[in-house]
């Protein structure tokens, strides 16, 4: 009986300091999760200005000039998947690759995973992979991010590919992340209804400002959205370890409840004991 | 007569002035902007923008970007930017001995030529507006 009691004792105990643990890296999550919303707010202005100058300037530059939003004469696409450097972020990574293995055939893509979880996943599971950027999201810095912007679009002005697509984690609201693609090239230009009827000065030309936009364009859906997945992946994190605390809080009342039954029925037995041997 | 100049980093709004006159290098040249100015965009190279507020002048280095004129305002999209007292000038000038030593050194084989030119552009731009 005593060596019951010890056992559910020292469970509770154990119980407690796993607890701290999730509440702590609950904690950390919080922090990290404001941080990159807010760079995702404070970015927002300057994505939707830029995306819609571009989209202004494609309007009215005509289909036939137009070499970004035309399909390469290739045979592999190539994506680049945002996932996590660290684990215990709940169903985040695994959402990435199953909506990898559903939307692409294996034989037809190579994979630049940003993340070392899908790094490692990928390569596992047989995929053609140029692991050049993996370390990409550590710490997220625009200018790292510029990096894989040129690459990219050297990669597409050299027709290595047929299209270039960009998955990562669509941030919905605080518990609902969902997988998404966006197509870098052949770019994805909104049609814009231009109610200004004075067609703008160009300086120097329609065709060379988009080639000037092109680049900055790129970069910033790239940081965009790698910086939405980053919120997605602490949100994630930090739901994870709020559901693990509040198991253990759980976990701990049932057994404390059990401990202290176990213990009244130990008292109970000896006085009921000391009262025999009484008489 | 003043017009509005909203300066726009991929860090967010860096800043919201009225201005009565905007110099800026396009990809063309300087131009310099008053009020009532016809819609237009353009490209940004490397250098000096002088923005006159309050008959103030202040200026600021820039590094490349895009200027949309409209009916409203100017918009100034910059990969980033820097008031005349955050130039720390002998970085740039630092900057700019190295890069033009790069592009000397032209047998250089692990030379990125246009990597060095920005660098050089960039410093050029920096010190440009310092001395202002």
């Amino acid at each position: 009986m005593a060596g019951n009691l010890n056992k559910t004792k020292h469970r509770i105990a154990s119980i407690n300091s796993t607890k701290k643990i999730t509440k702590a890296m609950e904690l950390v999550s919080t922090v990290k999760l404001k941080k990159f919303k807010n760079v995702m707010l404070k970015n927002e202005l300057y994505s939707n200005e830029l995306k819609s100058l571009t989209c202004t300037l494609f309007s009215r530059l005509d289909d036939e000039e137009n070499k970004y939003t035309k399909l390469n004469d290739a045979e592999k696409d190539l994506l680049i998947v945002v996932s996590s450097n660290l684990g215990l972020c709940a169903g985040y990574n695994n959402d990435i690759y199953h909506y990898v293995e559903q939307n692409f055939d294996k034989n037809e893509v190579v994979i630049i995973p940003i993340g070392m979880k899908g790094d490692s996943y990928f390569k596992k599971n047989g995929f053609a992979l140029n692991e050049e950027f993996v370390l990409l999201n550590e710490k997220i810095n625009y200018l790292d991010i510029t990096r894989l912007g040129k690459t990219v679009l050297s990669y597409f002005e050299n027709k290595k590919y047929r299209s270039i697509k960009l998955v990562y984690t669509k941030y919905v609201n605080s518990i609902k992340f969902v997988p998404n693609t966006l197509s870098l090239f052949p770019l994805e230009i909104e049609n814009v209804n231009d109610s200004t009827l004075i067609e703008p000065l160009y300086d120097p030309d329609l065709k060379t400002l988009i080639d000037n936009l092109v680049p900055l364009y790129v970069n910033i859906n790239l940081y965009q959205k790698i910086v939405e997945s980053q919120v997605c992946e602490q949100a994630s994190r930090r739901n994870a370890m709020e559901n693990a605390t509040d198991n253990a809080d759980e976990l701990i009342s049932t057994l404390t409840l059990e401990y202290n039954k176990a213990r009244q029925a130990q008292i109970t037995q000896e006085i009921s004991e000391v009262i025999a041997g009484q008489k | 007569m003043a017009f509005k100049i909203d300066i726009i980093t991929p860090n967010g709004l860096y800043k919201s002035v009225n201005a009565s006159s905007l110099t800026i290098k396009t990809s063309s040249g300087y131009r310099t902007i008053l009020e009532g100015h016809t819609a237009l965009i353009a490209a940004l190279d490397y250098g000096k923008a002088t923005i006159k507020i309050d008959g103030k002048e202040k200026y600021f280095a820039i590094h490349g970007g895009a200027m949309n004129i409209k009916n409203d305002g100017v918009v100034l999209l910059l990969n980033s930017i820097e008031e005349k007292d955050e130039i720390d000038i002998e970085r740039a000038n630092k900057a700019l001995e190295r890069a033009k030593e790069r592009i000397e050194n032209k047998d250089d084989p692990n030379l990125d030529i246009k990597r060095a030119e920005l660098a050089l552009k960039r410093a050029l731009a920096r010190i440009d507006t310092f001395n202002s």
